[in-house]
């Protein structure tokens, strides 16, 4: 306690040193807790787009234009996906699971709809019913519709009441709610993938087209584990050719150059270089207060404090300093996201992923979607920065008084 | 007790680098006795001082203190020597600057295990008082005059109740009239505690109430007389 007592008073008697110090470890935690909050949330946002799907990666294969532009037609990112391609994408490492599902567009002279069959699975049919607003969930064997709640407004349909679809009657059992979709993968109305495959099967611009089987699909939702997506999304991109569309983070990323440096791998970059600076003034705080130091250091000494002492009240000192310097540096790290509140990411929307042709007036254009995501502290980043500080401030110190010197006497003799 | 030998150098040489700063030094100050040693600058006083308070490592020869061979002590019972037998008084003061003097004085007491906190500042309180600071212990060094810091350090130098205590010089650094009344103290005491004195001092009025005058020249001890 005695040796704490004297250490607070070593401090306060070098105020500006030690806060000096105090300075250089609180902006060392600063900044690296702010960039990885601020690389985190560019993050979530980039990802929001296919998360809203339930998935990590969309696949699409580009398509032709159908002969005709009436009745069901496929749109023009969605062509046949090969049965084999889809086996391959899901036997790949990293996959988690692959929902496969039909992409409709419903072309009448009065009205389009899109139509998107689902399988069940997180990211399908279930993903569905976490957004469901009114009615029941669709399974897997049912023969009937759920309807976007945009869409119910706009045609004024009410769960109940039945809805053509390429000339069959479907009741409508549920609404989904539009704003939680997102705008990737989104339509007008959805069902199990097996009647929308009956209708594709069906319709003769598809037919026209594609060898479309009544066990095919022409968009597929994949769940990739978020460490093995880089190399996922190039097997993919490898394995279909020039005219795959693979959506992912990573394209929205690519997308959003002004927030690229933010993107995980630089941000490790940029924290990690601004980490380098600070333990350097950390390291040099530390270590001219220490030299400053020596000569008291070998009074110490000649008034008989073991060395191990001595290192002891350096290493209070200096701990003191860092751990009021990570202190300082976390609070402030949460004033500021405080104050920042969170970051938006306006994402433009490739046309392949926008739920409306482009060529249809009344539904074109906004294809952007704004991404609001709150900064929070990642608080496992904040307690290593915090460690890291603090590891730094005490292992320059000890390495500084590792050994007592060997000529203290040199130190206190006066010429 | 008075017949146990305070401090033994035999035949104790230094170099630095080229130069040859003690060569062959054999001296012996019986416990209890007062020692004042003279010379010109760069006589090598100083070093004998370091050699004898163990900060400084003889490149031969031996030193030993109140019998113990520095040379077979490791650090961490040289440190406990220095503590409890040795007290160190040098010509700049060598005060601790954040410490206030009780705090200085205390400093060699903190891992004392044998005395309570209360005693130990009982003590150093009284040290304080027996050397006039009784209404200086809250004062930071630079709060205090030359002669005061020594006083403090005299304190400090004693508060364990050493059997040797080493000065080099402890007048250097101030005027001529406060440098007599700091030996003064420091030699009445050093005297009232029994305790060997080794003093590098100018000061030939206080040389001449010491037991021995040691006289050192180029490295030597030239002249010893008891
Ligand atoms: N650490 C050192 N390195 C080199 N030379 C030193 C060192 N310490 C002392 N000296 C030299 O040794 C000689 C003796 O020094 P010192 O013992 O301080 O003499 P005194 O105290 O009698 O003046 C001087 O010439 C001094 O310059
Ligand atoms: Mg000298």
């Amino acid at each position: 306690m005695i040796t704490l007592h004297y250490a607070i008073q070593e401090l306060a008697f070098r105020r500006s040193r030690s806060l000096i110090t105090i300075a250089s470890v609180a902006v060392a935690v600063l900044a690296a807790v702010l960039l990885t909050a601020l690389a985190t949330s560019y993050g979530r946002a980039v990802h929001a787009p296919v998360e809203t799907v339930g998935a990590d990666m969309v696949v699409q294969i580009t398509g032709d234009i159908p002969p005709k532009l009436e009745g069901l037609v496929f749109p023009h990112p969605n062509a046949l996906i090969p049965a084999n391609a889809v086996e391959n994408i899901r036997g790949m490492d990293g996959v988690l699971s692959v929902t496969r599902a039909v992409y409709l567009w419903e072309l009448a002279p009065d009205h389009y709809q899109s139509v998107l069959g689902i399988e069940d699975g997180e990211a399908g049919l279930q993903s569905l019913s976490e957004r469901l607003i009114e009615g029941r969930p669709l399974k897997t064997g049912d023969s009937a519709v759920l309807i976007d709640s945009d869409f119910a407004a706009k045609r004024s349909l009410k769960v109940g009441t039945m809805l053509d679809v390429g000339g069959t009657e479907f009741p409508v059992v549920g609404i989904v709610d539009a704003a939680r979709g997102g705008k990737v993968v989104r339509a007008d109305v959805y069902m199990p993938i097996a009647p929308a495959q009956r209708l594709a099967t069906a319709a003769p611009q598809v037919r026209a087209l594609y060898p479309f089987g009544p066990d095919d699909a022409n968009l597929l939702l994949v769940k990739v584990d978020r460490q093995s997506l880089e190399g996922v999304v190039q097997k993919v991109n490898a394995l279909l050719g020039k005219k795959g569309i693979v959506s992912s983070e990573l394209s929205f990323r690519e997308a959003l150059s002004g927030v690229l440096f933010l993107s995980q791998r630089m941000g490790l970059i940029v924290a990690a270089v601004i980490a380098l600076f600070a333990a350097a003034f950390v390291l040099r705080a530390t270590a001219s207060a220490v030299t400053e130091r020596r000569r008291e250091l070998a009074v110490l000494q000649a008034i008989g404090w073991p060395w191990q002492r001595i290192r002891q009240e350096v290493l209070i000192e200096n701990g003191v300093l860092a751990l009021a310097g990570v202190l300082l540096g976390v609070v402030v790290a949460v004033l500021l996201t405080f104050v920042l509140g969170s970051v938006s990411v306006t994402i433009d929307l490739p046309w392949d992923l926008s739920s409306t042709p482009h060529f249809i007036p009344e539904a074109t254009l906004d294809r952007t979607q704004t991404i609001t995501v709150p900064i929070a502290i990642p608080w496992l980043a904040a307690a290593a920065a915090g460690i890291g500080g603090l590891v730094v401030a005490l292992a320059v110190a000890a390495m500084l008084v590792a050994s007592p010197p060997q000529q203290p006497w040199s130190l206190l003799r006066s010429e | 007790m008075n017949n146990e030998t305070g401090i033994q150098v035999d035949g104790v040489t230094k170099r630095y680098g080229a130069l040859e700063v003690l060569r062959g030094v054999d001296l012996s100050v019986p416990a209890g006795k007062f020692a004042a040693v003279i010379g010109k600058s760069g006589s090598g006083k100083s070093t004998l001082i370091g050699v004898v308070s163990g900060l400084e490592k003889p490149d031969s020869g031996r030193v030993l203190v109140q019998g113990h061979d520095l040379s077979h002590l490791d650090q961490r019972q040289m440190a406990e020597l220095r503590r409890l037998s040795i007290g160190i008084v040098f010509q700049n003061f060598s005060l601790i600057p954040s410490l206030s003097a009780l705090d200085n004085v205390l400093l060699p007491t903190f891992f004392d295990e044998r005395t309570s906190v209360r005693e130990r500042r009982a003590r150093a309180t009284e040290l304080l008082d027996q050397v006039g600071l009784h209404d200086r212990m809250q004062h930071r060094p630079s709060e205090l005059s030359g002669g005061e810091q020594q006083r403090v350090a005299i304190a400090r130098a004693l508060v364990n109740g050493p059997s040797i205590l080493l000065a080099d010089e402890p007048t250097g650094n101030l005027d001529t009239e406060t440098g007599t009344a700091v030996l003064e103290l420091l030699f009445a005491m050093g005297r009232a505690r029994a305790t060997t004195l080794l003093v590098v001092t100018h000061d030939l009025d206080i040389a001449a109430k010491a037991d021995m005058i040691i006289e050192m020249k180029d490295g030597r001890i030239q002249h010893a007389n008891t």
